[in-house]
């Protein structure tokens, strides 16, 4: 009628129609700049991001090996537990004079750490951590009469004042003049 | 015990190394069909490269959760699908788009071809790149991935993880569709 013959198109030749048009390729630079991107990711996020939870297992396992390897090894100083401490003497010590007394009357009524805590504090510490906590945990339980103290040497004439020094008298110098030199 | 950490770590990176390496092969084997999925969508070559890229960047960055590595083809052009899809409505307000010169025509033949042969297959690309965007998505996907790379019923149910017969179906509706309104290419070529 119009010229127009409505055949329809054939599946092939419907098919090569879209083949052709589907048949661009991509630019040289696109599989480079793939690549380039992917680097990035890695550099960013490191290799396969997702694998995250692996390294973070990893890391965990070895976290645990270095902890229980610190907690495996022998106490460098075992002083705080050779410290024998004997339950409290009514009446048969004889009377020392602790060096502190006052730190003993400090809340009577905390847990025994926390006694020990505050009566260390007026003690200056300067040596090392561990002498120190051995000193400390001595000198409460001595406070506290823990410890048989009447075997030990005088610790009284230890601690008294060191005794004067005398005056020390030194004759007076003399000087005597020079004698003459020879040609004077 | 430290050599048990050792030996962990090693094999993780031995792991990814492995991984790495299939990975850049997928990548080689699958960039050209990326690209023809996202420019089937687009037909702008920038904007398809750069979905296929962004494709590719997701593909790496889950590549170890695919259990089955085999479908990574399948895997990639439903990323590149969707992600082609969501470029193509965000460049709804595009409305330039590629110069029908990037229409593909073999070398031998575009020589010959005067310039209104060159206008005539620019309107007949033009006319069945829109007959094929008028398609539901679902046939729309059938026919590119049944254009690509010279894909069988048997690749593209692969590629779709889908039975035969439903892409058979889906081709056979889609084809009924798009000679429908691509009836008057043939008359107005025989006329």
């Amino acid at each position: 009628m119009d010229g127009h013959k409505h055949e329809g198109l054939s599946d092939e030749a419907l098919q090569r129609e879209i083949e052709a048009a589907l048949g661009v390729d991509p630019s040289p630079e696109f599989l480079p700049r793939v690549r380039a991107r992917i680097a990035s990711e890695r550099m960013q996020e490191g290799s396969f991001p997702s694998s995250s939870w692996r390294w973070a297992g990893a890391a965990a396992a070895v976290t645990a090996v270095a902890v229980i390897g610190v907690w495996t090894l022998p106490d460098p100083v075992p002083a705080t537990r050779e410290v024998r401490i004997t339950p409290p003497v009514e009446s048969t010590a004889p009377a020392v004079e602790p060096a502190r007394p006052e730190p003993v009357a400090v809340a009577p009524a905390r847990a025994p750490e926390a006694v020990r805590v505050r009566a260390v504090q007026p003690f200056e510490v300067v040596i090392s951590p561990d002498e120190a906590a051995a000193l400390n945990q001595l000198f409460a339980a001595i406070g506290n009469r823990r410890i048989e103290t009447s075997g030990l040497p005088d610790l009284q004439s230890a601690l008294k004042p060191p005794a004067p020094i005398e005056e020390i008298a030194l004759d007076p110098i003399t000087i005597s003049p020079l004698a003459a030199l020879e040609g004077e | 015990m430290h050599e048990h950490a050792e030996r962990l770590v090693g094999s993780l990176v031995t792991a990814d190394l492995e991984l790495e390496r299939e990975f850049e092969a997928r990548l080689s084997d699958s960039s050209r069909l990326a690209f023809r999925v996202a420019y089937s969508v687009l037909r702008q070559r920038e904007d398809a490269e750069d979905v296929a890229q962004e494709a590719f960047a997701k593909a790496y960055r889950s590549f170890n959760q695919l259990r089955d590595r085999t479908r990574f083809r399948a895997w990639l052009v439903r990323m590149t699908w969707r992600l082609a899809l969501d470029r193509q409505r965000a460049n709804r307000r595009r409305s330039v788009r590629e110069l029908p010169t990037e229409y593909p025509v073999e070398a031998g033949l575009q020589a010959r071809l005067d310039t209104m042969d060159v206008v005539a297959a620019r309107e007949r690309a033009d006319h069945l790149w829109n007959a094929i965007a008028l398609l539901p998505e679902k046939l729309r996907l059938v026919v590119v991935l049944a254009g690509i790379e010279g894909h069988d019923m048997h690749e593209v149910s692969a590629l779709l993880d889908v039975p035969e017969g439903t892409v058979k179906s889906r081709l056979f509706l889609a084809r009924k569709q798009l000679k429908e309104r691509l009836s008057w290419m043939v008359t107005s070529t025989k006329g």
